[in-house]
């Protein structure tokens, strides 16, 4: 479904939710339930905390969306409670230290510099003969991210948000989404290089 | 446009992030960089690897209840707030409860000065006095007309309150309560009347901080006070 489209047909629910028609609100979260599970379950990697994430997310957006002004996209104000929650969860105490990205490239750290995914051969992991043991890998390789690359990465890959939409979710600067980005893709592809390898 | 310039917006290129000029600009530049065609395609790779990642490795779980999860959680949570309100908000005032101590004191006063005995008055003033610091000293407490009474003996008691209570069949405007007996820890049963007719409709049972449970203790949530 278009960006566009989704973002008006959620607007719509929306309005039809803060009137208090219970079916537009059981259809958002129908509509996102399982995406924030696969957010949330991205950031805590625990099936039970996810799920309560879940939960949780849903109420808050129960009880404040009343409040909600539609300046935002749905998602994106709903991605940012999930990441938040997240975030509170874990209490982590501090942030991975960013890179410039430009000072990174400055240092010859592009994708071919270094171990690449194009030398495991495989192209689709999904479609790959040894799906499990790929999947552990992947799993392997994603525990070792931080969670601040975990969460940019998830967002991005999984579902498709702008820059834009990634310095209003994860509240930060367009200019610090394209280093994350960048560090988190890097390292994620050092990660499971190293784990494709084995 | 050189090949370390067309690395720099290589991600962004990739990710649809450029303006159309500059893309287009970067396209043309690309044909001439094998380099540059190679790490567009690790990046390419990166996607869809970070996308199965993700997705491949999220247990598989039944969310269908998700949806009467959030709703039931959300009416529990209404429940135990307006539990809390309601038992904040409770005046009650004894039925039976004798005029306030300091009522007492006055009438008495009164009719001894309207028997004008000034002497008898002044030693009933001492009296008073005496039994009031006992009173204080003892840290005894009154329980005077419209005070919320948390504990003692049971006794009837009205409840100033006109607020929209939820009831078992669905919501019920409460116009009088009566407190039919007062126990510890803030547990108070309580009979409510409905507008038309003064039959008492239900038995509530409510208890403080641990949400409403109906006297056989079937009931809670949402169809607490």
């Amino acid at each position: 479904m278009a960006n566009q489209e989704r973002k008006h047909e959620d607007q719509a629910l929306v309005e039809r939710a803060v009137q208090g028609d219970q079916k537009a609100f059981r259809q958002l979260v129908e509509r996102y339930q399982r995406k924030v599970y696969t957010i949330a379950y991205g950031i805590v990697r625990n099936p039970d905390a996810a799920m309560d994430v879940v939960q949780d997310a849903f109420v808050k957006v129960h009880r404040h969306l009343p409040n909600f002004k539609g300046d935002s996209s749905f998602y994106t104000w709903l991605y940012r409670i999930v990441v938040n929650l997240c975030i509170d969860r874990k209490r982590r105490a501090a942030r991975a230290a960013e890179v410039d990205y430009d000072d990174a490239l400055a240092h010859g750290d592009g994708f071919t510099n270094g171990p690449t995914l194009a030398s495991t051969g495989i192209e689709s992991p999904l479609k790959a003969a040894q799906r499990k043991e790929l999947v552990e890998h992947m799993d392997k390789a994603l525990e070792t991210l931080s969670d601040d690359h975990r969460e940019i990465l998830l967002l991005r890959e999984v579902d498709g948000l702008s820059y834009e939409e990634l310095a209003e979710t994860l509240d930060i600067a367009k200019g610090t989404v394209m280093s994350r980005l960048f560090h988190a893709r890097k390292n994620f592809q050092k990660s499971l290089t190293r784990y494709l390898k084995k | 446009m050189n090949c370390n310039e067309v690395k720099t917006l290589l991600m962004p290129f990739h990710d649809g992030e450029l303006d159309p000029a500059v893309a287009a600009e970067v396209e043309t530049a690309l044909s001439g960089c094998p380099e540059c065609q190679v790490e567009l395609e690790e990046l390419s790779r990166l996607h869809t690897f970070a996308a199965d990642a993700f997705t491949a490795t999220v247990p598989e779980v039944d969310l269908s209840g998700v949806y009467d999860g959030v709703m039931a959680r959300i009416a529990a949570e209404d429940a135990a707030e307006a539990t809390s309100n309601a038992i904040e908000g409770v005046r009650v005032q004894r039925e039976d409860a004798a005029p306030g101590l300091i009522d007492r004191i006055g009438t008495w006063f009164s009719e001894l000065f309207r028997l004008q005995r000034p002497v008898t008055a002044f030693v009933a003033a001492a009296a008073v006095a005496a039994l009031v610091a006992g009173v204080w000293f003892s840290g005894s407490q009154s329980t005077s007309p419209g005070e919320r009474v948390d504990g003692g003996d049971p006794g009837i008691a009205k409840i100033d309150n006109n607020g929209k209570r939820r009831g078992r069949e669905g919501e019920v405007s409460v116009t009088s309560s009566r407190v039919e007996a007062i126990a510890d820890k803030g547990e108070v049963k309580v009979i409510t009347f409905d507008d038309s007719d003064d039959e008492p409709i239900v038995l509530w049972h409510v208890v403080e901080g641990e949400g409403v449970s109906m006297p056989n203790g079937s009931s809670n949530g949402t169809k607490g006070l």
